[in-house]
């Protein structure tokens, strides 16, 4: 591949960080798509890591081939502890990767009114999902669940919860290193003018605040339908309606997400030990 | 005098759609209100907006804008979800400054 290829390839990295699955649509549906707008890694929400090893072998037989981050790490295992290093080399995979190869990544939403529920939930899923993101409705949760290290993402729709952000909360996701995530399809399925404009100022607000106070911030589509896919240029072109110029959200479809979920991968990949710490045979 | 030349941007759209008989006048005509919606009259009238060619059979076209309004238009693109209640999404696969190149990108595709 020429070295032109590989710098468009990887200009049009991006990710979709939140895919539900659904009776009327199944993941070969939104594969399909992405595909077609050139999204290499798809998040679906909702199935365990044993799931999706199940998904990937089905796969081989078909027209797409799933491919697991854990089986390019091994690949791509160093024995360096840089985990720069160690992204540097997953990305040179993903440009060098087939176009009909796609990567699937496990997560889980919880969503809860309780601490005490998030927190049993959250031991419980953990180790069983490679990303893990909180939604809620209550500011003390929210605040709770950035402290929490178990979380990887808090989850913000423009339509209900983006009132709930704060100074005081973003000085706190940003010293725990968290990422909030703004789910962008409520500006696709808004039901009129009137509320367009609500999810508009919305989204302004938050982001002005989130400028203000240097909280790293990650886009996602949360489509319904395949069809509500949109690829990180799409979505960067989306962000600057919410007052964010295009240029400054260059790493919020796909550097941030990528970063924390190849740490994650190598946090419960069997060689490691603890943080910093693994087994090299 | 300085005299200022107005630069056109040719997007290359793909049209996604899993239903059949999505009407290219129909398209055109969302394009349009979605851009006024978003950036009113005025926007609209000084973004220069042209469809200047479109393949039914392909489901592909080209749309010529000035290239201060690329941002916009791409925006315009990517919120537009439905069109004659037929659910389609409007894919920008290329951008050129040059129409014969859009052309020839359009003929490859």
């Amino acid at each position: 591949m020429s070295e032109m290829e590989n710098t468009v390839k990887k200009l049009q990295l991006s990710i979709e960080s939140n895919v539900l699955l659904n009776d009327s649509y199944s993941l070969l549906d939104y594969i399909e798509i992405a595909n077609e707008i050139k999204i290499p890694i798809i998040i679906v929400n909702g199935i365990t890591i044993e799931e999706k090893n199940k998904l990937i072998t089905e796969s081989k037989n078909s027209k797409f081939e799933f491919v697991s981050l854990t089986n390019i790490y091994e690949s791509v295992l160093d024995t360096s502890y840089d985990l720069e290093q160690t992204i540097l080399s997953f990305k040179n995979y993903l440009i060098n990767m087939d176009s009909n190869q796609h990567i699937i990544v496990s997560r889980k939403n919880v969503s809860s009114s309780s601490i005490e529920e998030i927190k049993k939930n959250l031991a419980k899923i953990r180790f069983h999902h490679e990303l893990v993101c909180v939604y809620s409705n209550a500011k003390n949760i929210l605040k709770w669940v950035a402290t929490d290290r178990r979380v990887d993402f808090i989850s913000v729709d423009l339509h209900k919860n983006a009132s709930l952000i704060d100074s005081a909360l973003c000085s706190l996701i940003k010293q725990s290193g968290k990422l909030l995530e703004i789910s962008l399809s409520t500006l696709l399925t808004s039901k009129d003018d009137k509320d367009f404009s609500q999810i508009l100022r919305n989204g302004k607000k938050l982001m002005k605040l989130l400028k203000q106070n240097h909280v790293p911030f990650t886009f996602s589509m949360s489509p319904i339908s395949p069809l509500h896919l949109r690829n990180g240029s799409q979505m960067r072109y989306l962000g600057e309606l919410l007052g964010i110029s295009y240029n400054k959200s260059k790493n919020s479809v796909f550097e941030y997400q990528f970063s924390k979920l190849v740490s994650n991968v190598i946090k419960i990949h069997d060689s490691s030990i603890f943080d910093g710490v693994k087994d090299v045979q | 005098m300085m005299v200022t030349i107005t630069r056109d941007r040719y997007v290359v759209i793909s049209i996604i759609t899993k239903e059949i008989g999505v009407n290219v006048q129909s398209i055109k005509t969302k394009v349009w209100h979605t851009y006024q919606k978003l950036y009113g009259i005025s926007g609209s009238s000084s973004a220069g907006l042209y469809f200047e060619h479109f393949d039914e059979n392909l489901q592909s076209g080209i749309i010529r804008c000035s290239h201060d309004s690329l941002p916009s238009l791409l925006t315009t693109l990517a919120l537009i979800t439905r069109v004659d209640d037929k659910d389609v999404l409007l894919y920008p696969s290329y951008v050129s400054g040059v129409i014969n190149k859009a052309k020839k990108y359009l003929s490859k595709s």
